[in-house]
């Protein structure tokens, strides 16, 4: 039983790992990219002046908003967002206009930017992700490790309740539970968030069996910690990894949901500017006007690719096996 | 040494029952990993569990702990029933008796540094608060014989016995008064294990600790014990002061364990007679009638079939089960 010595941490040797794989790097900035988009979203793109000389003083109108009296005719050095359109203010005397210099990616039948509109979804599309998914995974992970730490009939009652989920078509379930209520971005994210954690459950419960016997966790029970000490600091550590992959492909599949969902008219309502709702808007101009679908659909395409490679990168990076 | 009593086992059962079937569980039978199992272990000694792989000794161990619950009978730690604690009250009773491990690599958790792992048990039962966890911690792994520089490391970083002194600080580190340490060096390099045993000898008597120290070797509990305990089939069948029991030992079983040690002297190997056990631990799922030893049993008599013999003191302080001792007291 001799083992490596190495002074390295799991997680840096994760690291290391992961960033053997190309693809995988690739997906991961292309992530942090376009986290930044997200971010910067009013900066990139918007009606507003990023910076500006008006009556004699510099102002930031995108940071702190435009001051009363505002005239861009008085202005002086005015800097304009690349993108100087705001997602949501429509133009009717430029509507359809295909890609251009001063439109780059044309734009809707409202007059809309379409590139202004991209930018702001993605901002709305990455929430979406992050928001839905982790709250599916504090839910899944809460209940995986119940019902894999306590075993017995709590392990049944969650694993029947899990196979219950796996039974409704998700997407149709979100749809019927959308229905009922207003469908704004908040319900969306819960509507999501509460229907995705049973893959998640199934994960770390199969990762608590495993868990459940080894020594370490009999060591700190006879030191004295409480159950829930047992379960989320001594074995949750050792049994993250592979919900961590699970977390990454989820991001994608809500991103995806969220689309369809506005693809359909049950997502977010029309004037937010979502990828899904872009596309449900250019569903009549297909034939007229392929950038409105293109563009979108493109956007929405490369982003599940890079979080899709980012999970497998690091579903290689975790299983030891892939180590030499 | 005033004979007090620390821990007393009286009448422990643990039962593991068998399952079959997914969906219409049925019981097959239950492992009877420990039957009826009575022990005392006076404060201040160390008492040495022997027997063969499966014969209880490590689930004996985890019973007396509570880290298995017992299914019948009671363990008393002082005047306090554990068996009847649950909870919270457990709990907090747990500072007063710790483990050893056997396996260094399983028993410390990956994702925690040394340091982490040791001030667990100070900060849960309040030995140490604040800055004073982390010199607690220090002097422990000193104490252990580990470079308190290493406190920021994690458990692969070290080697197997270093591991070994790992877990006997966290052990220690709640100021327990009994340690229960099953099989401490059977994973360890030959090597190291005569340094973690003279370790635990050194800690006993700095500490007051006392041991109940399980393992196969016959050896190493000979140089640890006061008292030994031999376990067949989940149940005790000798009992005696170490010495006694290594010069006299009076049930077959600990004849045929004690033969089976080899002595350093090949004229005084080939001389000696040895008794041979044959065959396998008999299933614990299917204990034999009787005297459960007596399939294996090179002595036995007829009635060792049915009757079970009696747990009873032949000697002053020397107990066996066997119904031989009936016929000839030693």
């Amino acid at each position: 039983m001799k083992r490596k010595r190495s002074r390295e941490s799991y997680w840096r040797l994760v690291w290391r790992q992961f960033r053997k794989n190309r693809f995988a790097m690739a997906g991961f900035v292309l992530v942090l990219a376009l986290c930044a988009l997200a971010v910067l979203a009013p900066c990139i793109a918007g009606s507003v002046p990023l910076v500006a000389q008006w009556k004699g003083r510099w102002i930031v109108p995108v940071w702190r908003g435009l001051p009363e009296g505002w005239n861009v005719a008085e202005a002086t050095h005015v800097v304009m967002p690349p993108i100087p359109y705001s997602p949501t203010e429509y133009d009717l005397q430029a509507t359809l206009i295909p890609p251009s210099a001063a439109h780059w990616f044309g734009t809707d039948d409202q007059g809309r930017d379409v590139a202004a509109r991209l930018v702001h979804g993605t901002k709305i599309s990455l929430t979406i992700g992050f928001v839905a998914v982790g709250l599916a995974a504090a839910i899944g992970i809460v209940i995986g490790a119940l019902a894999g730490y306590y075993g017995g009939w709590v392990d049944i009652i969650v694993s029947r309740a899990i196979e219950v989920m796996y039974c409704f078509p998700t997407f149709f379930l979100i749809l019927a539970v959308l229905a009922f209520i207003q469908p704004s971005i908040y319900n969306i994210m819960i509507v999501i968030g509460v229907t995705g954690w049973p893959g998640i459950a199934r994960l770390i419960r199969g990762e608590f069996f495993k868990l459940r016997d080894q020594e370490f966790v009999a060591a700190s029970r006879v030191t004295g910690a409480g159950d829930l000490r047992v379960m989320f600091r001594h074995m949750l550590p050792n049994a993250i990894a592979p919900v961590l992959v699970s977390i990454t492909f989820g991001i994608a599949s809500a991103i995806l949901v969220e689309s369809g969902l506005s693809f359909l008219g049950f997502g977010v309502p029309p004037y937010e500017p979502s990828w899904g709702g872009i596309l449900s808007q250019s569903r009549d101009f297909i034939d007229i006007a392929w950038w409105l679908t293109v563009v979108p659909g493109c956007a929405i395409f490369v982003t599940i690719t890079a979080y899709n490679l980012v999970g497998e990168g690091l579903r290689d990076a975790i299983d030891p096996r892939m180590r030499e | 040494m005033a004979d007090e009593a620390l821990i007393t086992m009286e009448d422990v059962h643990v039962h593991f029952p068998v399952h079959c079937g997914v969906l219409r569980r049925k019981t097959l039978g239950v492992v009877r990993a420990v039957d009826g199992l009575s022990l005392v272990i006076h404060r201040g000694e160390t008492l040495g569990l022997v027997g063969e792989s499966g014969c209880g000794k490590s689930t004996a161990g985890r019973a007396l702990l509570q880290l298995i619950r017992p299914t019948s009978g009671r363990v008393f730690f002082r005047d306090t029933p554990l068996t009847e604690l649950r909870g919270e009250g457990l709990r907090r009773m747990r500072r007063h008796f710790q483990m050893i491990f056997q396996d260094p690599y399983a028993s410390l958790n990956p994702r925690m540094t040394v340091g982490a792992i040791i001030a667990e048990p100070i900060r849960l039962h309040h030995v140490a608060r604040g800055s004073a966890v982390q010199s607690a911690v220090q002097s422990l792994m000193q104490r252990v014989g580990l470079n308190p520089r290493f406190i920021r490391r994690y458990p692969h970083e070290f080697s197997g016995g270093q591991r070994q002194r790992i877990g006997i600080a966290r052990a220690l580190a709640a100021r327990p008064e009994f340690l229960v340490a099953d099989e401490p060096t059977s994973a360890l390099d030959v090597s190291i294990q005569a340094q973690i045993l003279n370790l635990l000898v050194d800690l006993r008597h700095e500490l007051h600790l006392t041991y109940l120290f399980i393992s196969h070797d016959l050896a190493a509990v000979r140089h640890m014990s006061d008292r030994i305990a031999v376990m067949y089939l989940g149940n005790v069948v000798e009992l005696a002061p170490a010495a006694e029991i290594y010069a006299h030992p009076q049930h077959p079983y600990t004849q045929a364990l004690l033969s089976a040690i080899p002595i350093p002297d090949p004229r005084a190997e080939q001389q000696r007679h040895r008794t041979v056990l044959h065959g396998d631990l008999p299933s614990p799922l299917r204990p034999p009638s009787g005297c459960p030893f007596h399939t294996r049993c090179p002595v036995a008599l007829a009635h060792c079939a049915t009757i079970a013999p009696l747990f009873k003191e032949y000697a002053p302080k020397h107990s066996a089960a066997c119904h031989r001792l009936e016929r000839s007291p030693a």
